[in-house]
Parts: C-alpha cells; sequence; structure tokens
C-alpha cells in the first residue's frame, strides 16, 4: 500500500498558496498512490482542514514572521518560539509523524512549499529516513519560506547546507523549485539536477467574457512587492491616454495594517474612473467571478522580491485563460515568454502601452493564444509533475 | 411596509439634498422625517416619534445615534466626512450596534477599522444628454463664495482661474456670516457678481453659461453641487479632500488644489474639454453603478438588527449627548471618555477591548499576551503593599514604588491574587489612592473584578480612602482586580503618562464600620 504524503507545517492561514498547493498536487498525483494524506498546521481552520480533508498536524514555527496570534487564541495554543524551540518541535513533528503513519519504503513524502524548520527537521531525522527508507522525499522550492529563520545571519547557507547533507544521506531525494531562474540556482548551488515544477490549478478553461470593455484584473491582496504601488500610476495614464472609460480596472486593497498608512495613496486609486478597489480579503467563488469576467490579469510584482519566485496567480490565470503582463527579471517571467502566457515588459511605460495593445486586439485572437498558452502549460506542468515524482 | 423615522438636519428641509434619498427609502418603507435643529432647544419629541417605528435611519446626526440604540431600535447611521471626521473613536464604539452607510470612502475606512458595521457607497447624479455637455470654446467658470473662512475665497480662486478663464460669476452668498466683498477683476476676465437667485432656475441659467466649475467647499458629505457641475460636463476644480478627491483623479477627470500652499495659476488650456468629458462620462458610468447598487443599500438597511433595550434613560442620554456634542468637540470627547461605561453597554464591546482603543494599546496587549500572569496568595491581613519595591502582586499598567507611592502609568492597572475559596464569603477592596493634580478636580476610575464591572468612582486629589464589595460569586481562586482611569498627563521633567497614586490595595473580610464606597454612576450622579 502506497502513501502519498503531502506535508505544509505552513499551511496555518485560509488565504495564501499553501491550500491550494496541497489540495492541487493532491489530485494531480494522488490518483498514482493507494492512499494520500495532506498534513498542515494545528492553526488552520477546523472547517478548511475538513474542506480539503488536511490533518491539522504540525506546530507553527513561524509566529515571529507571521501574525498568527488570532489563530493562537483560537486554538488554544502557543507557538514555539526562539531558534531551539522551533527546531525541536519540527524535529518532534517529523518523528511523530513518521511513526503515526508508520511510513515506509512505499511512501512518498512530498513539501510542495518546503519552509526552513522542515529542512532542519528532516536533516535531523536522516538517520530515521535511513532506516525507513521512503520512495522518494520531494522538496519543492518557492522561494518563500525556505529561508524563514531569524536565527542566522546567512539563513540561506544554513538551509543550502541542510539540502546537501540530505542529498548525501542516501535518501532518494529529488528536489523541484516552482521557476526555471529559481531551478538554475540551486542546481548551481547544489550540484545536482532540479525539475522545474510550476503551481497547477483544478479549474477549467473559462472562455474569455464577451462585453463591449476591456476588464483588467490585478488578483489577490495587496501588497507592495506585487506592485500595489504602481497600480494608481499605470490606471491614471491608460485613463489619460484614453477617450473612453472602455478600459476597467480592479484590484483588492491593502490589509488593515498596511491599509492605516496608505489611506492617501487607496483614495487616489479609488478616484480613478473605471477603478473598482475591492477588500483586501475576498472569497474564493468571488476570485473566481473576477477571472470570468476579466480580458487580462495585470502582474506588476517587484523584480527584486520576486527574481526566482513563481505565483499562483500564474498558474490561475493560465488555468482560467487569461493572459497576464508582467516584468522582465521576475523569476516567472520566462514561463510567461515561453508559453506566450502573455507579455514580459521591460518597465512601468512598456506595461501601459501593453495593456492598451491587448485591449485593441480582437477578441477571437485573445482567445485562441490563451487557450493554446494554456494547453502548453498544462501540459508542460504535468510532464515535470511526472518527472519529480518519477 | 416596515416603519422608519428618518432624522434629518433641519438644514436639508429647504435644500432637499437628502431627497434623492429619501425617495428610494419611500419605496421600502413608511417614512416619517423628523427634522433636527442644532440652533433651536433639545426637541425631546424626537424620543416619541422614534417609539414606534421599525427603523431608525439616522442622516448626518450621527451623535443621536446612541439614543436610539438605546431605545432597541434597529439603526442606521449615514454620517458625512464633512461633519463627522474629526470626531473620537467612541462617537463611532458607542453605535458599534448600528449599521453605517458612507458616502466618503475616507470615513467608511475608519469607522470599518474601529470594527463597525458598514457599507460603502457612492452616488453619482444623472449625467446630462452628450448633445447637452456645455462646449469650451472660452473658458467661463462659476464660484459660489460659500465658506471664504475655511480657505476657498475669491482671492485663491483668481488666482488659478485668472489667466485662462473669460469670465468668472462670484455667487457671494456665504453659508455663515456676512459675504466677503468681491473687489473688481484684477486680469483678463470679465467679472460678474450675484447675492441672490430669485429662483432655482435663475440659478442653473447661470450654471448653464459655465464650463468651469470651482467646488465651493473645502470638505464634502456628498458633493452634489461637484457632482452636478461634473454631470454637466464642466470642468471641476476642488479643494484636494473628500469628497471632491475621491470622485475626481488630478488631471484625469477634473483639477484638484490645495487651498493650504499658495496659489499658482492653472493652465488647462489644452486639457479642458478631455478633463470635463471624462468627469461627464465617469458620472454617467458610476450612475449606472449607482443604480445597480441600490438593491443592495435596501437589504444593507433591512438587516440592521434591533439592539436590545439598555436600562439607559433616552431622555437622559439625549440631554448629556446633546449639550456635551455642542459645547466642543472637547468636551465631547472627555463625556465619552467618561461614560465608558455607558459606551461598553450600549456597544456590546467589552470595556478593556474600549481601554486598549482609549489608550492606544500597542499590539502585544491589543493581540493578548500569552505570557503566564502568576496568580500569588495573599498574606492573611491581605494587604498588597505597593511601596514594596518587590511587589508580587502587581499586573500591567504599574510604575516603580517611589518613597510613599507607586503611580499608575498610563490609565489601566492590574493586581492579580490567589485565593483560598470559601463558600458564600463576600470581600472588601479597599485602597488608599490620589488623583494627579495636573488632571481636572477628579479622575474617574472604573473597577473591574475579574472582568466584571464592580462599580466605578471619583478619585480626589489627595489621600483618601476608598472602599467596595466584592460579592462572594465574582471570587474565584485566581482573581484580577483592573482599575481604568478616564485620563492620564505627563508632568513637567517625568517621561511618564500618570493617573492615580497608590499606596495599598487591601482584600479582606467586610468590615460593617467602613461602609462601601457608594458607586458614582452617572445615571444616579446629581
Amino acid at each position: 500500500m502506497s502513501t502519498l504524503f503531502l506535508c505544509d507545517p505552513v499551511c496555518a492561514l485560509p488565504y495564501g498558496h499553501n491550500v491550494a498547493a496541497l489540495a492541487n498536487i493532491k489530485m494531480l498525483m494522488g490518483t498514482y498512490f493507494d492512499n494520500s494524506v495532506c498534513l498542515g498546521s494545528t492553526l488552520l481552520r477546523s472547517d478548511i482542514a475538513t474542506k480539503f480533508t488536511i490533518e491539522q498536524f504540525y506546530k507553527f514555527y513561524y509566529s515571529d514572521l507571521m501574525d498568527v496570534c488570532a489563530l493562537e487564541k483560537e486554538h488554544g495554543q502557543i507557538c514555539p518560539s526562539g531558534h531551539i524551540e522551533r527546531r525541536e518541535s519540527a524535529l518532534f513533528d517529523v518523528h511523530k509523524f513518521l511513526n503515526r503513519w508508520s511510513v515506509g519504503s512505499d511512501d512518498v513524502l512530498c513539501y510542495p512549499s518546503i519552509d526552513f524548520y522542515s529542512i532542519e527537521a528532516l536533516t535531523g531525522s536522516i538517520s530515521t529516513l535511513q532506516k525507513i527508507k521512503p520512495r522518494r522525499l520531494l522538496l519543492r522550492f518557492i522561494g518563500v519560506m525556505e529561508g524563514a529563520s531569524q536565527a542566522y545571519r546567512n539563513t540561506e547557507r544554513a538551509m543550502l547546507a541542510n539540502i546537501c547533507a540530505l542529498l548525501s544521506s542516501g535518501i532518494n531525494v529529488k528536489l523541484a523549485a516552482e521557476t526555471p531562474k529559481y531551478a538554475e540556482r540551486l542546481s548551481a548551488e547544489l550540484g545536482t539536477t532540479v525539475t522545474v515544477v510550476p503551481s497547477v490549478e483544478n479549474c477549467d478553461l473559462m472562455p474569455l467574457p464577451e462585453h463591449d470593455v476591456f476588464n483588467v484584473l490585478a488578483p489577490g491582496s495587496a501588497r507592495g512587492d506585487k506592485g500595489f504601488f504602481l497600480l494608481e500610476s499605470i490606471f491614471r495614464e491608460i485613463r489619460r491616454r484614453t477617450d473612453d472609460l472602455k478600459i476597467r480596472f480592479t484590484c483588492q486593497s491593502l490589509p488593515d495594517n498596511d491599509f492605516r498608512s496608505q489611506m492617501v495613496y487607496c483614495s487616489k486609486l479609488y478616484s480613478i474612473p473605471g477603478v473598482t478597489l475591492l477588500p483586501a480579503a475576498i472569497s474564493s467563488e468571488q476570485m473566481v467571478e473576477l477571472y470570468r469576467n476579466c480580458d487580462l490579469v495585470l502582474m506588476p510584482y517587484a523584480a527584486d522580491v520576486y527574481e526566482f519566485r513563481g505565483s499562483a496567480v500564474l498558474a490561475e490565470a493560465a488555468y482560467y485563460g487569461r493572459p497576464v503582463i508582467t516584468f522582465d527579471g521576475i523569476g516567472f517571467a520566462d514561463q510567461v515568454r515561453f508559453f506566450r502566457l502573455g507579455s514580459v515588459c521591460a518597465d512601468v511605460n512598456e506595461m501601459i502601452a501593453s495593456i492598451m495593445a491587448h485591449s485593441a486586439a480582437n477578441r477571437i485572437k485573445r482567445e485562441s493564444n490563451v487557450q493554446q498558452a494554456r494547453y502548453r502549460y498544462v501540459s508542460d506542468a504535468t510532464a515535470s509533475y511526472a518527472e519529480w515524482f518519477r | 411596509m416596515s416603519s422608519m423615522l428618518f432624522v434629518d438636519h433641519a438644514f436639508h428641509k429647504r435644500t432637499r439634498s437628502s431627497d434623492f434619498f429619501i425617495d428610494i427609502l419611500r419605496n421600502e418603507f413608511s417614512i416619517s422625517v423628523f427634522y433636527v435643529n442644532p440652533s433651536e432647544k433639545i426637541d425631546y419629541d424626537i424620543i416619541e416619534a422614534a417609539r414606534n417605528v421599525s427603523y431608525v435611519l439616522i442622516w448626518q446626526m450621527d451623535f443621536l445615534a446612541p439614543i436610539f440604540i438605546a431605545m432597541g431600535k434597529s439603526t442606521i447611521v449615514v454620517p458625512m466626512y464633512d461633519g463627522s471626521i474629526l470626531m473620537p473613536d467612541l462617537h463611532w464604539k458607542i453605535s458599534s450596534r448600528a449599521r453605517f452607510l458612507n458616502f466618503s470612502k475616507a470615513l467608511h475606512e475608519r469607522v470599518r477599522l474601529l470594527g463597525c458595521n458598514t457599507k460603502l457607497i457612492r452616488y453619482y447624479p444623472e449625467p446630462v444628454p452628450e448633445r447637452d455637455i456645455v462646449s469650451f470654446a472660452n473658458f467661463n467658470a462659476f464660484f459660489w463664495q460659500r465658506r471664504p473662512d475655511h480657505g476657498v475665497d475669491y482671492a485663491h480662486v483668481v488666482t488659478l482661474l485668472s489667466r485662462e478663464v473669460s469670465t468668472l460669476h462670484v455667487h457671494n452668498v456665504p453659508d455663515t456670516g456676512a459675504a466677503v466683498p468681491v473687489p473688481p477683476p484684477e486680469g483678463n476676465f470679465s467679472q460678474t457678481v450675484s447675492t441672490w437667485f430669485e429662483s432655482r432656475q435663475d440659478y442653473e441659467n447661470i450654471l448653464n453659461s459655465c464650463n468651469v466649475f470651482v467646488a465651493p467647499r473645502v470638505a464634502e458629505g456628498i458633493g452634489m453641487a461637484t457632482l452636478e457641475a461634473m454631470a454637466r460636463g464642466m470642468l471641476v476644480i476642488a479643494h484636494d479632500a473628500p469628497t471632491a478627491n475621491e470622485y475626481i483623479s488630478n488631471w484625469v477627470n477634473g483639477i484638484l488644489f490645495n487651498k493650504d500652499t499658495i496659489p499658482e495659476p492653472l493652465r488647462f488650456g489644452h486639457e479642458a474639454k478631455k478633463l470635463a468629458r471624462c468627469a461627464w462620462q465617469s458620472v454617467g458610468l458610476g450612475r449606472s453603478i449607482w443604480i445597480s447598487s441600490i438593491p443592495s443599500i435596501i437589504d444593507w438597511i433591512k438587516g440592521a438588527v434591533a439592539a436590545p433595550p439598555s436600562d439607559l434613560d433616552p431622555r437622559i442620554l439625549l440631554r448629556d449627548i446633546w449639550f456635551n456634542y455642542f459645547d466642543s468637540l472637547d468636551s465631547y470627547d472627555l463625556y465619552l471618555r467618561r461614560s465608558v461605561v455607558e459606551v461598553s453597554k450600549l456597544s456590546g464591546q467589552p470595556l478593556g477591548d474600549l481601554v486598549d482603543l482609549l489608550a492606544a494599546a500597542n499590539p502585544v496587549v491589543r493581540k493578548g499576551s500569552m505570557k503566564a500572569v502568576e496568580f500569588d496568595l495573599l498574606p492573611e491581613e491581605g494587604l498588597v503593599d505597593l511601596l514594596a519595591e518587590e511587589c508580587r502582586y502587581l499586573g500591567q499598567g504599574w510604575s516603580y514604588a517611589e518613597r510613599d507611592l507607586r503611580w499608575v502609568e498610563g490609565i489601566r492597572s492590574e493586581i492579580h491574587f490567589s485565593e483560598k475559596l470559601k463558600s458564600g464569603e463576600s470581600k472588601q477592596l479597599r485602597f488608599e489612592a490620589y488623583a494627579s493634580q495636573l488632571l481636572s478636580p477628579i479622575v474617574r476610575c472604573t473597577l473591574q473584578f475579574n472582568g466584571t464591572f464592580l462599580g466605578a468612582f471619583d478619585v480626589r486629589p489627595h489621600w483618601e480612602t476608598y472602599s467596595i464589595n466584592i460579592p462572594c460569586h465574582l471570587i474565584k481562586e485566581r482573581n484580577t482586580i483592573t482599575f481604568i482611569f478616564d485620563n492620564a498627563v505627563k508632568p513637567d521633567a517625568d517621561n511618564r503618562s500618570l493617573s492615580v497614586a497608590f499606596r495599598w490595595v487591601k482584600i479582606d473580610e467586610i468590615d460593617e464600620t467602613s461602609p462601601p464606597l457608594y458607586p458614582m454612576t452617572r445615571a444616579n450622579s446629581a
């Protein structure tokens, strides 16, 4: 009996990519196993855990980096604090996991978004893993939590050293990264091949909307590194260059803690004709509707923060069949180019021109472009996962 | 049809600027309108008017909302940015049980971030047909000098416009006070001045001859005049503040200026027509969105839940709120802070949360520190000696022990202790305290025992002993006494913000010879 274990101790929040990653990879690869088990944080809301069949298992090791106070109170828990306590908790969790599920040589352990203390714990469990000999230990790097520790001046080196230890332990470890650029970097640092495994989604292609406006969507809770503070100048300039309100814009606002200090900016964004400014958090049903009604997805992400990172939004746009516009230099720009998922721009001026060009293209051409792009992206992603799991 | 009392400012009886909303409500509710005139004495009939209605909707007069909440009414509040943006936090919190409708995003966010239930709505009038959009052969400006005292005055406007306009019409009718004389024009434009319009049509005729509109007020609640100008396809120039800057994106569909900076002449000749056209288009788009949002507004109103009736006398509440609100903002703020217990009752918000809000608690306090609190057994005589340097019973809020006192730093302090439970025994809490002489004659103190309100009283600026009984059912194995004060002050040459000083606290058997302090709550004060 083979079991696929999808492990994500960081999976605690109801929003973000973690829940979706567990669910989507389980959907894609779970059928190749007799069983699949998803494991998330003990702080994950019970209704979400039930809905997506995720075990609330891991303690949360990152309360210093993510605000989980409300979740701690709700669950009556106190998260481990300090490096030693976090490392020990993670180690304890791995041992508890291996014992509780009697992990054996037919089983695959997969970390879709590997985190720092999981790497520490796996390294600390090498001898146990050597005895168990799991079929595969799959670690996927997405550039978010793998360096998440304040214990070191150079956390990346600690992380890479631990990975090296795992690679040389004889355990069947296979690495993956979300973007080609990140895969290349890891490969160079570790001296091993790294599969490119992008985000996947579980949704059907949606036809482009039939309307006489052109809707530009910048989805996701607003953040500076997602280019939120570029939106006002982009939308405003497009409005100034056009004679009508055909091009319309939808974006989400900042979370409250950030919003308080950015009210003037948000007000300016709000005042632009044809801009809809939604709350920071919306339901998944609302998000689907936004994609359904949009013609273009805008991702003006910061090239320095996203230098190696991918984006679940890119996967959503690809799967729903919506072109994206983004900046050169970010981790997933290569994928946008290669799969013709949209346009890659050098700067804001190019981005403005690109939006206007997309809005001027006829719908039939746009639709055939996205269909072809989707087909290529999905088939390549599926093959990548198969290669990673092989 | 449910019944609704629409409470409005008497000014709107003349201007009819709330009629558009009343007309929407009339389709769904049986409406009676009550106009409140702030320049007249309190009209207690408002309480009777609300007695038998299902809903009360308060337009602009948001400070009256607590009265209807206290009466157990489903209350909807429509505040206006210009009148209410400076209101203190407790002004909103006291109406937490109401539902808010906000025409201003800035005000909506203020109210929302305080945890109130608010819906942002955005009104647009009907735009004129495209054929009726004003032409831009020349630039003819209209300016109603309504509040020159606020900074949008003739001199400022003329500097902004003098380079571009051919004509300027000044309607010199201020909202308050005497009109400021309009000097003869200095520049290449001709000028007309009116001080009166025989009819609305006369006003419209003048406006129809203009294509540049200067928004007359610094801030607005909705901004009807500005919106109507945009709807006509005029170039609108406005001070950069809500609500104007929530409808106008600078140099996209209008022009924003800052009345607090030295004005520079505007150069809009080459762009005016485009800006104005974009304004007209934005009104058209906004109007369709407004119309489609009306059902959701009605649903929002209907979803307002009746507050549980409180034991507060609405007449006394109306009297107290009215006099403090119209006295000054400081008086109103102090009144609300002193009435924090009543605010807690009306809002349903825990007293501790309101205190954290008032004291601008840092995130650690607000999130709830998970640090363990120690509960030590009291000595046999039940004395907590606050002059002891290492006092084991202190929770948050205490400063260091000084020679003969220990101050509370800030407005909240706690004492923790454990108790060997004996059945059915009430206790007496006594303490010696002294209010900072820098504060007003008294410092109001609210006492909580294990989170339950125990009493409220006034601490005087001299050493005095206070006592109050603790009912036995409140006493547990681990206990917390919380002192909450309405004010604190930073003395010269001291970094601390201080409220009340203590010498000792004692929890022991009830001493019949020392009767408990009579809690001086607002309800039974003279």
